[in-house]
């Protein structure tokens, strides 16, 4: 019946288990995966990522040099990272802050540059 | 005059013993249990139907994420079954580190659940201390694959992400903390009056019943039937040694005891495959299109999950049916109610182990 | 040709006639249900029966048409309910003789008694009645 005394009396005399967030903040791990984010100006809008993504949260306009993300359907899975043939995108170890509005990642990168061709 | 009085009782689906929404209409007599009328469907998604917009690659995020406890060894059958039907071989390295993976899982799913059950009848500094333990367990999780619950790492042809030897050691110094900490509420688990007197003698069933009756994992384990799906040899099991732990009294406290004895025999195969594991590629390139059907079946924590997988030669597969264990288990709750006392059915309900959301996909 | 772990897998093709009898069959040698597949094959459903002893896996084959009767295997294996009221609501398939018969609402979320399980239902519309005719009895006396 007295089993369950030790442990208790070690939590009651040691410190708490829990910590006083958000006056401490732990930091995130390493490789975590928290939220997605692209390095624009390296992209060459190829669409590869819209096809690999299983969530379907990515959307790319070519025409318009434009990569928009929906960050609320986003599982952060990480499959798009590992198959952009320019590595422009990557994982950010920290989770996304809650928000009042919900709204997309919506970037325009450098259109495409048209090569000078001798008439 | 001499008939007694019966009355109907709604149980759940919003209950706060019971971690998914399921409803039991219980019938009593006084405070016996005469019948269980139940209704299930809240929770209910229709995951197998996104084979049809999702091709073979993706569908393994969808697999582990049909349930959050055991989502590891759900996409590792899955990929299992792609595999066999493309002919592929995985290498070492890959089946070592789903090993580990699958055992870290079945540690915190298992302390998990040994809390909830201290919860079920009342013993609350239990659940406290065992998942405080477990939160060690999910802080290497997240460590190691980057997420805490549904960590995205393997995929068909292996898995998705290396673990460093420094980090290799640091699960194996964990393995030795946990089981510094889990012995050290074994006694007020196994040898505690109350938790005796609430669960011997609850819920019996025997050997031959058990069988019959189609049960999973350690349901069929606690009642004498020497059954483990990792005995089939998939991943590496076949290169390291365990033996599947068996109890006979075939009531609530023999399943509590084939739990907890089966956080240590996971820790050990943990340590066991960190000491073999071979240097070499996580994952081969996976090129073409599945085509037949395939079952597998592969040991989740709460019993044996069982897929089966049809393709066709495109890169939709056609059906993907799976069979949880707690699919197998419910059948054998709604035959172990009738008899008891009202004060009983959270220690049963709980005693099979309910993952609610893997049952109804 | 169901692949499986085994290096060699058992399968059978069989009838709707003979489902019962080779079912029995597997009770008898010491099997266990372990699952029921459905697919969909053109005008047709495919139903596989997964039977289990030790670790070997044995299979029966079914082909039958859309909308055709199936006796159920649940008297036998008791377990089998819940997998063919599934498939009742998936698929559309009918049963005959089930055990517990939610009648396509295993899945669907249902608010009224009538929907309830019907063989298991019966003592709760009994005492459902039982108490109305008290109310109705008591309006009328007082």
């Amino acid at each position: 019946m007295f089993g369950m005394l030790k442990p208790i009396l070690k939590n009651w005399a040691g410190k708490p288990a829990t910590r006083l967030y958000p006056f401490d903040k732990r930091d995130a791990f390493e490789n975590a995966r928290g939220q997605l984010e692209i390095d624009i100006d390296n992209c060459i809008f190829c669409g590869i990522c819209v096809r690999k993504c299983p969530s379907t949260c990515l959307t790319v306009e070519k025409a318009n040099s434009k990569w928009e993300l929906d960050p609320y359907n986003c599982v952060v899975c990480g499959v798009c990272v590992e198959a952009c043939p320019k590595k422009c995108l990557h994982m950010n170890k920290n989770y996304r802050t809650a928000a009042y509005v919900k709204e997309n990642d919506s970037q325009i990168g450098k259109p495409p540059v048209k090569k000078a061709v001798v008439e | 005059m001499g008939e007694k009085r019966r009355t109907v009782i709604p149980f759940g689906p919003q209950h706060p013993v019971l971690p998914e929404p399921i409803q039991l209409k219980l019938v009593l007599e006084d405070e016996k249990v005469v019948e269980a009328v139940p209704q299930i469907g809240y929770v209910h998604r229709g995951l197998e139907r996104l084979v049809k917009v999702r091709d073979f690659n993706q569908m393994v995020f969808v697999a582990e994420r049909i349930c959050g406890i055991c989502s590891f060894q759900h996409a590792m059958t899955y990929s299992l079954g792609i595999e066999r039907l493309m002919n592929i071989e995985v290498p070492e390295r890959a089946n070592y580190l789903r090993v580990i993976w699958s055992e870290l899982h079945r540690v915190h799913s298992h302390l998990l659940w040994l809390g909830l059950l201290a919860d079920a009848f009342g013993f609350e500094a239990l659940f406290m201390e065992t998942w405080k333990i477990r939160e060690a367990v999910v802080d290497m999780m997240e460590a190691t694959a980057g997420s805490r619950v549904i960590i995205s790492t393997c995929q068909v042809g292996g898995v998705r992400r290396d673990i460093s030897p420094e980090m290799l050691q640091a699960i194996v110094k964990l393995t030795e903390r946990i089981e510094r900490e889990v012995k050290a509420i074994e006694h007020s688990v196994m040898n505690d009056y109350t938790v005796q007197k609430r669960t011997v003698g609850i819920g019996v069933i025997n050997k031959d019943q058990a069988w019959k009756l189609g049960m999973a994992g350690p349901m069929l384990r606690g009642s004498g039937v020497k059954w483990d799906a990792r005995m089939l040899g998939y991943a590496a099991y076949k290169h390291l040694n365990f033996e599947p732990v068996v109890e006979t009294a075939g009531d609530c406290y023999a399943r509590t005891v084939v739990r907890f004895r089966e956080i240590f025999v996971a820790l050990d195969l943990i340590r066991q495959a960190v000491a073999k594991i071979p240097a070499g590629e996580i994952n081969v390139p996976v090129k073409g299109n599945p085509t037949g059907e395939v079952m597998i079946q592969v040991e989740q924590p709460r019993g044996e999950v069982t897929y089966t997988l049809k393709a066709n030669g495109t890169k939709y597969l056609e059906r993907m049916h799976v069979r949880t264990p707690t699919f197998a288990n419910i059948p054998a709750f709604l035959t172990m109610l009738p008899g008891c006392e009202l004060a009983d059915v959270p220690v049963l309900a709980l005693t099979i182990d309910p993952c609610i959301s893997c049952t109804e996909r | 040709m169901l692949l499986n772990q085994a290096a060699e897998s058992v399968e059978k093709q069989i009838t709707p006639n003979n489902l019962i009898a080779e079912t029995q069959k597997f009770m008898d040698n010491g099997y266990r249900f372990i699952i029921m597949d459905v697919f969909e094959v053109g005008d047709n459903f495919e139903l596989l029966y997964q039977f289990g002893k030790d670790y070997d896996v044995s299979t029966l084959r079914m082909t039958v048409a859309k909308g055709t009767e199936i006796p159920s295997i649940s008297p036998i294996f008791f377990s089998a309910l819940l997998i063919e009221n599934e498939n009742q609501d998936l698929f559309g398939i009918k049963y005959n003789d089930l055990v517990v018969d939610f009648g396509g609402r295993l899945y669907i979320a249902v608010d009224d008694v009538e929907a309830a399980p019907q063989s298991m239902a019966g003592i709760e519309i009994s005492l459902v009645k039982k108490f109305q005719n008290k109310a109705d009895t008591a309006k009328k006396e007082g």
